[in-house]
């Protein structure tokens, strides 16, 4: 360094400068040299390797003597050569951008040499290094996130960071989106896209924004997400970036919807949810109640939990003790606690509850019930209604039945009244119109003797009526005995009573009996009712040559079907339901003696045993009168 | 061998009263007819047999008597101790089942429905005559 001016010219220079000669001494160094290498003067003169400072290249590599920027520089071919070397140096490592020039002489005599300068990388390479270092550990750390992460260019609309967790969640490449960010919304769900789009399009604006929607994996699954996005701002207050999180929440969502239902349900249940609690010294308190127990018990729920309420503080002092009793019965059998009390003090004034709850026996020997209470109040009020309009009822059938007991002791008194006393003059006209005929009937000329015959004529007619009047009237009276009945016995009856008439009369009397029926019906009823129907055959068929009645009966669907058919003079089918009316008769009484009563009891008799009679016939061919009778399966053992 | 002793007819209609008596006195009936006109006569009965009037041979008891009914005149006779042994007749218009019931359970001997022709009314009047007055043997 020859002049003054050159040496401070060098010492101000921000680069070290270092003087070498042909065999590597340290000529001279300027100051900044000095500085970042930790040399002097005493230096000067010395071989650089003989400063023991180990070399090495940008890579870690160490560096041979021919490799070096300033041995190229001094023994090539007289190029500037330049590089990197990374020198280890008492004051640390320092990172050099060295550039080597060869000079034909670098001062003193000391002929040939180099002039290396150098500027001093060290800082910055640090600070690159550690870039990359919280980078690499940024990545690695995102990766280990089970929530997806990502970072956003909104203004070149481009994905700048995502972890893994996107391809794990969404089910899909993350690729795409690199390359499009549009592809963002591809796995959304179609109906929330537009709502997921808008939150994220307002978010620029508005800053942070969160929103739950659905995805769609390619495998089917459905996954619930809740994103969060934020922008980030650089140092000049402007959003440079916008970033954000999504995390998989179908887990929680799911707990979240059943915990939703859960509450509703037990909102909405009728009555009240509660947890009862009696621990191993017999105290009892309310651990959980829904909010519905206040309207129960006149207690809110929280109050009630809070204080630790003992239930039976609430019930009605008269049924406490039974409400004790069937709570221990309860823990100590392990059954279902059911109980109806009531409660006194409620807003809505007394209330009847009715408790269904099971027990569930706890580690330190206390009962917790879980269960509801229901208010029955109403439904108690209906029931005590039903039994009173019940009691009611049964008091007004008993009335109703007493008024008809007694309009039927009237109606046989009545009876009674017409047998006894319309006979008794009958008796006394028949007695002294016979009397009269017999002991005075010299004084009767053949006139006389008619009108004494035509008055007996009268009175035996009336005592007919009269009789057959009660018979009807006694068909009318009393229940039927109804029970299963063979038919065969009682058609055998009907026909064999008839037989010493029948044989009189020389009527062909036959019967046709299907074997193996049995009907619901009452013999008494049956009987009569056949035998009036014969009677009547006897009666129409009398006077006509080869007289024929058949008495039968058949099965018809499920029914038992009797028949008399007689070849009498028949009737008009006109008339074929005035028949069996009281009183009403088709043929003249000089033709037909009768009362016109007979077929009416037969009809009485029959609907009595829920049957069904009625007749066919074509004037002049006979008639045939039919019972129906509903036939049962079995034939009684008779 | 014929029981004489008279035959009481409890009987409310003085028709059927006179045409009981012809009718026996067709038949030829020898025993005397006393008649009681209703129920409680009918129990006056007991009083005069009590002091010393001969027993009947047999009661024609009608059921429908005014005042005291024949049921109730025919429960007082077999519930006494020596009366229940005269055999009783009902000789009634009713067929009805109950009175036909009634009249058995309380002890009658019999139950026979008045007719109303006055020949089967005699011939009755014999049938009684004929069972009651001759064949029938009375504990005494």
């Amino acid at each position: 360094m020859e002049s003054e001016t050159s040496r401070r010219i060098f010492d101000s220079l921000e680069s070290g400068v270092l003087w070498f000669d042909a065999e590597l001494r340290i000529v001279d160094a300027n100051r900044a040299a000095r500085d970042v290498l930790g040399i002097d003067q005493r230096s000067f003169g010395a071989r650089i390797d003989d400063l023991g400072w180990p070399q090495s290249d940008e890579h870690g590599q160490p560096m041979p003597q021919h490799a070096r920027p300033v041995w190229r520089a001094i023994n090539g071919s007289g190029e500037t050569t330049s590089g990197i070397v990374v020198v280890q140096t008492p004051r640390g490592q320092r990172w050099l951008r060295v550039r080597a020039v060869p000079v034909a002489d670098v001062g003193g005599g000391r002929g040939r040499g180099a002039v290396v300068s150098f500027t001093d990388t060290t800082h910055e390479r640090d600070a690159a290094r550690s870039l990359l270092e919280s980078e690499q550990l940024f990545r690695m750390f995102g990766d280990h996130s089970l929530d997806l992460m990502w970072i956003v260019d909104p203004r070149a609309r481009k994905l700048l960071y995502m972890n893994s967790a996107y391809e794990r969640i969404w089910g899909r490449p993350a690729a795409p989106l690199y390359d499009d960010l549009a592809h963002w919304l591809d796995g959304v769900d179609p109906a929330d896209r537009q709502r997921v789009a808008e939150a994220a399009l307002h978010a620029n604006a508005a800053g942070m924004y969160q929103t739950e929607y659905r995805v769609n994996r390619p495998d089917g699954r459905l996954v619930w997400i809740r994103g969060r996005g934020f922008p980030l701002f650089g140092p000049d207050g402007r959003m440079r970036y916008m970033a954000g999180f999504a995390e998989d929440i179908t887990l929680e969502r799911a707990h979240r919807d059943a915990q939703e239902r859960l509450e509703r349900l037990v909102a909405t249940a009728p009555g009240a949810v509660h947890s009862y609690c009696q621990d191993a010294q017999g105290r009892s308190r309310f651990t959980f109640a829904s909010p519905a127990i206040r309207d129960l018990v006149g207690v809110d729920a929280a109050t009630l939990v809070e204080r630790g309420i003992d239930l039976l503080a609430l019930v009605h002092p008269d049924e406490r003790e039974a409400v004790a009793q069937s709570l221990r019965a309860s823990a100590d059998l392990g059954s279902a606690w059911l109980a109806t009390f009531r409660v006194p003090h409620t807003p809505g004034g007394e209330r009847c509850l009715e408790a269904h709850s099971m027990p569930v026996r706890e580690p330190d020997g206390g009962v917790v019930w879980h269960g509801f209470l229901i208010d029955i109040t109403e439904r108690r009020r209906a029931e005590q209604e039903i039994r009173s309009l019940n009691i009611e009822l049964e008091h007004r059938v008993a009335d109703r039945t007493s008024e008809l007991e007694a309009k039927h002791h009237e109606m046989e008194a009545f009876t009674y009244s017409v047998s006894h006393d319309l006979k008794a003059p009958l008796r006394g006209i028949d007695g002294y119109s016979r009397l009269l005929e017999s002991d005075h009937a010299g004084k009767l000329d053949e006139e006389g003797r008619f009108f004494v015959a035509m008055i007996r004529k009268a009175t035996a007619h009336m005592g007919d009526l009269i009789d057959d009047l009660l018979a009807y009237s006694r068909v009318e009276r009393g229940r039927p005995k109804l029970g299963p009945l063979e038919p065969a016995p009682v058609v055998a009856t009907v026909v064999d009573g008839a037989a010493a008439e029948a044989s009189a009369g020389e009527v062909t009397l036959t019967r046709s009996v299907e074997p193996g029926l049995a009907v619901m019906g009452e013999r008494e009823g049956l009987v009569l009712a056949l035998r009036n129907l014969l009677d009547n055959a006897l009666k129409f068929t009398a006077g006509r040559p080869r007289r024929e009645i058949e008495v039968g009966v058949r099965r018809a669907g499920g029914h038992a079907l009797f028949w008399v058919r007689d070849n009498g003079p028949g009737f008009n089918m006109r008339y074929h339901d005035r028949i069996f009316e009281i009183f009403q008769r088709l043929h003249r009484a000089e033709d037909f003696p009768g009362t016109g009563v007979g077929l009416a009891i037969v009809r009485k008799a029959v609907e009595r045993m829920h049957g069904r009679v009625w007749a066919e016939s074509v004037a002049g061919q006979g008639a045939t009168f039919y019972i129906e009778l509903p036939a049962v399966e079995q034939a009684p053992n008779m | 061998m014929e029981d004489r002793r008279p035959i009481l007819l409890v009987e409310d209609n003085p028709m059927d009263v006179d045409l009981t008596q012809r009718a026996f006195a067709k038949r030829h009936i020898v025993n005397v007819l006393e008649v009681a006109r209703d129920g409680e006569e009918a129990l006056d009965w007991m009083a005069r047999w009590d002091s010393g009037h001969p027993l009947p041979v047999v009661i024609l008891l009608d059921l429908k008597l005014p005042r005291v009914s024949g049921l109730e005149v025919l429960r007082q006779l077999k519930a006494h101790p020596e009366y229940c042994r005269i055999p009783v007749v009902v000789l009634t218009t009713s067929r009805e089942d109950t009175d036909v019931a009634a009249a058995y359970a309380l002890g009658a001997n019999s139950y026979i429905v008045k007719p109303v022709e006055f020949e089967k009314f005699i011939e009755v009047a014999a049938q009684i005559d004929l069972y009651w007055c001759v064949l029938n043997q009375q504990a005494v």
